[in-house]
């Protein structure tokens, strides 16, 4: 057979084999018979192919090939007594094994004991841990720890034993609060109690839960116990407290959806039937239940379900004694690393007991018997248990958890399509949440969050400390714990997900704040104030009162400020988390004590963020206008907050208005004459402000207001002479530097049109200079202006790198300055000018690089750098090829941001370019489509940013210059008519046409002189 | 563009249900680079996940390898865990460099394990050819038994209908007069169930040189079939 037909024929058997096991086929001919061709050959195969599976087949069917349940197998295998102790009858299934009642001979009293059957190599070699392990837990003695008596082995299997507790498992008792399980039988039908079979305590026990008096559970379990038991003592010890179980009996009604919840009463003779009507409480549909003088059965309420305050003050009981035990173990060097409804007991007494301290790993532990089971015990399992670390707060975790789901009645955790979802909590959020469950009294689920928060050094760092706070709980107490405010939580989100933040994120991390700053809108700090207005003017008469009033409001006040300040940070933070989007530096701002740059790509933000931008800045005017009169300082920063995003929402008159508001109030706080920091505020403001006038064109208020900044560095000796005042005149200088050649490009108008060269495509938002250098004078005076301010700020700004070498934030600025340069040097037709700078900038950035070598912030800037050409030649090969590399490996780590795949579709235009140069025009173009596509999705994916609207008809142009190169007018015409549709389109939607006017005029043009041959 | 979270911005109001793919392929069917993204996201709580999905495929293969002497005693239910224990141990290693599909992988460590089961229980015994080698394969000459005993079953079996007993039989002896190689390839194919690929990777051949042995192996299979009727036929 040929080697070619050889793969198909395996593939028509692979084929046959799945129909015939799926059952799908009746005869090796009937599948021959569509293959003609290889029939001769395909029925020999199938014919031994067909034989083989069936028999497989058969095998399979055969019951005895089918895998048993461990235990089922195991059990055969089980002894009835291990030396000194004799098993009694089986108590429950766990993941590790069963366990049983066994009477312990040589004293005469039960215990329970734990049985793991000894498999393969896990027994072998876990026997020593297990061992070490049972002998730490044997040392612990605590009301709350289960006892262990003993550990042995018989015939190779393990158990070991431990004091029987007469009580039942806290996820039965979730189970039956949660419906999960029908509940419960009578006696008559009492089977072997296994995971599957309703247990007869819950009922009772769970009901007592909801009343007053923890102690009543006692009764309850004791109760229920005496049905399923086997005692005669037991029974007749119940006798004499069943007065209480009359009280019981009658509280609880109706039934649940046809299937009967019973609380099996008692079944003795000194019970007084006669006083519980059972007919008066049953309701059931009629099948029969209640068979006199022996169990009755009544029948539990949903509403007396309802989880209320007394029940969740018992829990916190509960938790709390265990947090006490865990921090015994903790101190005596033992985790429990297992910490799960499953594995704490609530007795008679009332009292919770943890066991199988130790004893068990959750990875150990699977009931293989059940799909999921796996999952199941994974899911009180702290974060950094899957890393495979615990500390004492992996266990505090796990009780987080726990009390979480005692007190909602869900499960904490789930695994929803392949991720790990905490309850209630969007996507991605690392707590659950108590949002549906509000009745949980809110200190309490503050407790619990910090329980089981997911950074361990957000947790209790001792288990002592949860019980402390529980009890202070329990004693109406204010407690320790504090909720992270949202804002709070916001911005350590934030700070996880800079992606996220930064971009897909922006909208809805803006969202977030938006509905955190609406929460403490001022018009519930109004009523606040109102209210501590009004008790002041009542205790008028009152001295002591009124200071209470007043330190109220300053508490008020505090808290708004405090408020402020947290949603400054916020908004600082959202910012900051742009900072990957190096394009272009307006301000710098001062976060936690660093500088940290923080880049506003102009025309970046989506219609979704300007929307949520918009409500940002009518919270920060309104609390501006406010509070202008106690808190001038902070109502400058409103108002100044207010003018960025006014000015990145292109509002530039209305930013303006604002950072003049913001300019008064600067001027009318008060600070002491040390403080510097007003009059940097005042400054970087003014910076601001040189910006909005540029990009308005009003270059001449642009510059006045430079000099005004100025005027006041000067002014402030201190404030000149520092380091910050230093780096502001430099940033300074730098924007109007960049801002005036932005503008410049912007407006100077086109006097022929620009066909060649094809292989200097244009960088986003600049246009290559005209080919015969027409400008007109204004431009001229301008550039001279910005030349100097370039040529000082680099003088400040090396000064600056040489003294304070570690700050990242001058080289990096230093690196713009030099771009900056570059630019200027293409204007002046300098290139080696422009050479140096660039060679400067990209040595700087690269020792940046080496330093930071995870700041993804600087490497963009490098390749964008690196990307940079100079005047009149083409970028170098080499330092383009690295360029790009830089840039996949940014998008291979953050796919999600957009200006790096911008950036990458400005490298390709570039390198196509170079390709042109060298004569591979096909590999040119093939490289300009690839980057077209590029653009072309960011075009559509961001239909309101600038930016990629004017690259992609750039880049169309270039390819209609290609085309027109090469002979294909029709296409080429095609080309420039889609990319000025795409611009018209967004042209009439932009407040600030300017740019794309241009863009546009030069693609009419462009058309206009093809269609002219 | 899947982040592992589901982006709670008001425009992808879709979010999470209807872009995973999880969603819209069955649970079973996950292609390969989408659970070794889960198993890269979710750790071993993905770990978790998948080797329950493929717990009852892992069974069979280590019920159909396991020596019937130690059937009665080991319980291939806790041969699966111990598995999983390695795999949890071995899953960041494996990410680095994964080398064969996760489902291979799984089988790999499975049937590890069921090697150092088999030693445990035969200590003593110790046969020369038992050592465990680099290649984690099972070692050939026990397919022989394994396939005699998988065989065995079907004769005993209840349902006498699919295939008869005298055609079981003369299956058998068919196949003890193959090589080795054939044998394991027949019975990776046939009664572990593995696709061409699966195979290619557990020998560690290109898809195409298996699907030549598999072939081969089946032409062989055929050969001695027709051998066997011929002999038969004059008996």
């Amino acid at each position: 057979m040929s080697s070619e037909a050889l793969p198909s024929i395996d593939l028509l058997v692979e084929e046959y084999s799945l129909l015939l096991r799926q059952g799908k086929v009746g005869s090796v001919e009937d599948f021959v018979s569509r293959y003609p061709q290889q029939a001769e050959a395909l029925r020999r195969l199938l014919v031994v192919v067909d034989m083989v599976e069936r028999a497989a087949l058969q095998a399979a069917s055969n019951p005895d090939e089918t895998s048993d349940t461990k235990f089922r197998q195991f059990e055969k295998d089980i002894p009835h007594s291990f030396g000194d102790f004799e098993i009694v009858r089986e108590l429950g299934r766990g993941g590790m094994g069963i366990v049983y009642v066994a009477k312990q001979r040589s004293l005469k009293r039960l215990v329970a004991l734990k049985v793991l059957p000894s498999s393969g190599p896990q027994a072998i070699k876990n026997r020593q841990r297990f061992r070490r392990e049972a002998e730490s837990a044997a040392s612990l003695h605590h009301t709350n720890i289960v006892p262990v008596f003993g550990i042995g082995e018989q015939d190779g299997i393990l158990f070991y034993a431990m004091q029987l507790i007469d009580g039942v498992p806290l996820n039965h008792v979730l189970d039956f609060l949660q419906n999960r399980k029908s509940a419960i039988k009578d006696k008559e039908n009492h089977d072997t109690l296994d995971e599957h079979s309703p247990q007869l305590i819950p009922a009772q026990a769970v009901v007592k839960l909801f009343q007053s008096d923890a102690r009543d559970i006692a009764d309850i379990l004791y109760h229920a116990n005496a049905i399923q038991g086997d005692s005669t003592e037991r029974v007749k010890q119940t006798a004499v407290e069943s007065s209480k179980s009359k009280f019981l009996a009658s509280t609880v009604t109706m039934e649940q959806g046809g299937k009967q919840f019973g609380v099996a009463t008692l079944q003795h003779s000194n019970a007084e039937p006669a006083q519980i009507n059972p007919n008066s409480l049953l309701e059931n549909d009629g099948s029969q239940s209640a068979k006199p003088n022996s169990t009755q059965s009544s029948v539990l309420s949903r509403k007396s379900f309802e989880l209320n305050a007394t029940y969740f003050r018992n829990i916190s009981r509960l938790i709390a004694s265990a947090a006490n035990a865990l921090q015994y173990a903790h101190q005596q060097g033992i985790l429990h690393r297992d910490i799960k409804p499953g594995n704490l007991l609530l007795d008679r007494d009332a009292t919770l007991w943890i066991t199988d301290f130790g004893l068990a790993r959750p990875t150990d532990i699977a009931d293989v018997t059940q799909t999921g089971e796996i999952v199941g015990t994974l899911r009180y399992m702290a974060p950094e248990q899957f890393q495979g670390q615990a500390d004492q707060r992996t266990d505090i975790y796990s009780l987080g958890l726990t009390l979480f789901e005692l007190l909602t009645l869900q499960p904490a955790v789930e695994f929803a399509q392949g991720k790990l979802k905490y309850f209630n909590s969007d996507s991605g959020e690392l707590q659950p949440s108590f949002s549906r469950h509000t009745n949980v009294p809110r200190d309490l689920q503050t407790i619990c969050l910090k329980a089981c928060a997911h950074d361990t050094s957000q947790r209790y760092q001792h288990a002592r400390e949860l019980e402390e706070d529980l009890r202070r709980f329990l004693d109406d107490r204010p407690i320790l714990a504090r909720r992270a405010t949202p804002i709070e939580r916001f911005i350590r989100w934030s700070r996880r997900n800079p992606a996220l933040a930064g971009f897909m994120g922006l909208s809805a991390s803006l969202l977030i704040l938006i509905l955190i700053l609406q929460a403490i809108s001022n018009r519930e700090k109004q009523q606040n104030i109102a209210k501590i207005q009004e008790e002041y003017q009542r205790a008028e008469e009152n001295v002591k009162q009124k200071s209470q009033a007043l330190e109220d409001a300053r508490v008020a006040t505090q808290r708004a400020e405090n408020n402020l300040q947290l949603a400054m940070e916020a908004f600082d933070k959202v910012v900051t988390n742009i900072s990957s989007r190096g394009l272009n530096m307006n301000s710098i701002t001062e976060i936690d004590g660093e500088s940290e740059l923080v880049s506003f790509a102009d025309a970046e933000l989506n219609s979704a963020d300007i929307e949520l931008l918009d409500t940002l800045l009518s919270f920060f005017d309104r609390f501006a206008q406010e509070n202008g009169t106690n808190l001038k300082l902070q109502s400058a920063t409103a108002s100044r907050r207010v003018g960025d995003i006014q000015f990145h929402l292109g509002r530039l008159p209305e930013a303006e208005k604002s950072y003049r508001k913001s300019l008064e109030y600067y001027e009318a706080a008060v600070v002491n004459d040390e403080d510097v920091s007003k009059d940097l505020a005042i400054v970087e403001v003014y910076t601001q402000l040189v910006q909005v006038n540029a990009r308005q064109g009003n270059m001449a208020v642009a510059l006045a207001t430079q000099q005004k900044a100025r005027q006041i560095l000067e002014r402030n000796q201190r404030l000149k002479s520092s380091e910050q005042g230093k780096f502001a005149l430099a940033v300074l200088l730098n924007n109007i530097a960049s801002s005036g050649l932005r503008m410049g490009t912007d407006l100077r108008p086109r006097s022929r049109p620009n066909l060649f060269p094809p292989f200097r495509p244009a960088i986003a938002g600049e246009a290559p200079p005209p080919p015969n250098n027409v400008q007109p004078p204004g431009v001229a005076i301008r550039m001279k202006q910005e030349i100097e301010a370039n040529k000082e700020a680099r003088r400040i700004l090396m000064e600056l790198v040489s003294q304070n070498p570690q700050t990242e934030a001058y080289q990096i600025t230093l690196a713009q300055n030099y771009r900056d340069e570059v630019r200027i040097s293409r204007f002046l037709r300098d290139p080696s000018q422009g050479d140096k700078a660039i060679a400067e900038a990209i040595k700087i950035l690269q020792e940046l690089r080496a330093q930071n070598p995870n700041s993804l912030l600087i490497q963009y800037q490098l390749a964008e750098t690196l990307g940079t050409p100079v005047s009149g030649k083409p970028v170098e090969y080499q330092r383009l090829n690295e360029a790009l590399r830089i840039c996949d490996r940014l998008i291979e780590l953050q796919p999600n941001i957009p200006e790096y795949r911008a950036l990458r579709g400005s490298l390709l235009v570039r390198q196509a370019g170079l390709r042109f140069a060298n004569g591979k025009r096909d590999e040119a173009e093939q490289l300009l489509q690839e980057a077209i596509e590029y653009q072309k999705s960011l075009a559509e994916q961001f239909p309101d940013v600038l930016i990629y609207q004017i690259t992609y008809a750039q880049s169309l142009q270039m390819h209609a210059n290609y085309l027109v190169d090469r002979g294909d007018s029709q296409q080429a015409l095609a080309k420039i008519d889609l990319a000025i549709r795409s611009l018209e389109r967004i042209r009439k939607s932009r407040p600030q046409p300017f740019m794309l006017q241009n863009v546009i005029n030069r693609l009419v043009e462009t058309r206009n002189s093809i269609t002219s041959k | 563009m899947d982040s592992g979270f589901a982006s709670s911005d008001p425009k992808n109001a879709k979010s999470e249900p209807s872009s995973g793919p999880e969603s819209r392929v069955p649970a079973e069917s996950l292609c390969s680079e989408q659970e070794l993204q889960l198993l890269n996201q979710q750790g071993v709580a993905g770990l978790a996940i998948l080797f329950e999905r493929y717990r009852s495929r892992l069974e069979k293969i280590v019920e159909f390898r396991m020596d019937e002497r130690i059937k009665r005693r080991v319980d291939p239910a806790d041969v699966l865990q111990e598995a999983f224990m390695e795999l949890s141990t071995r899953l960041a290693e494996f990410l680095e460099r994964p080398g064969v599909s996760v489902f291979i992988w799984m089988r790999q460590k499975t049937i590890q394990n069921l090697i150092d089961v088999h030693r445990e229980h035969f200590r003593g015994k110790r046969d020369p050819n038992k050592e465990l080698n680099q290649a984690p394969n099972w070692n050939s000459n026990e397919t022989g038994l394994s396939i005699n005993a998988f065989l065995a079953a079907s004769m005993t079996s209840p349902s006498q209908h699919i295939i008869k007993v005298e055609e079981v039989l003369k299956l058998q002896s068919a196949i003890q007069m193959l090589n080795e190689l054939d044998r394991e390839v027949i019975a990776l194919r046939h009664f572990e169930q593995l696709t061409n690929l699966q195979v290619a990777e557990v020998l560690n051949l290109s898809p195409t040189a298996a699907s030549n042995r598999y072939i081969r192996a089946i032409s062989r299979l055929s050969e001695s079939l027709t051998d066997e009727s011929r002999n038969q036929g004059k008996n």
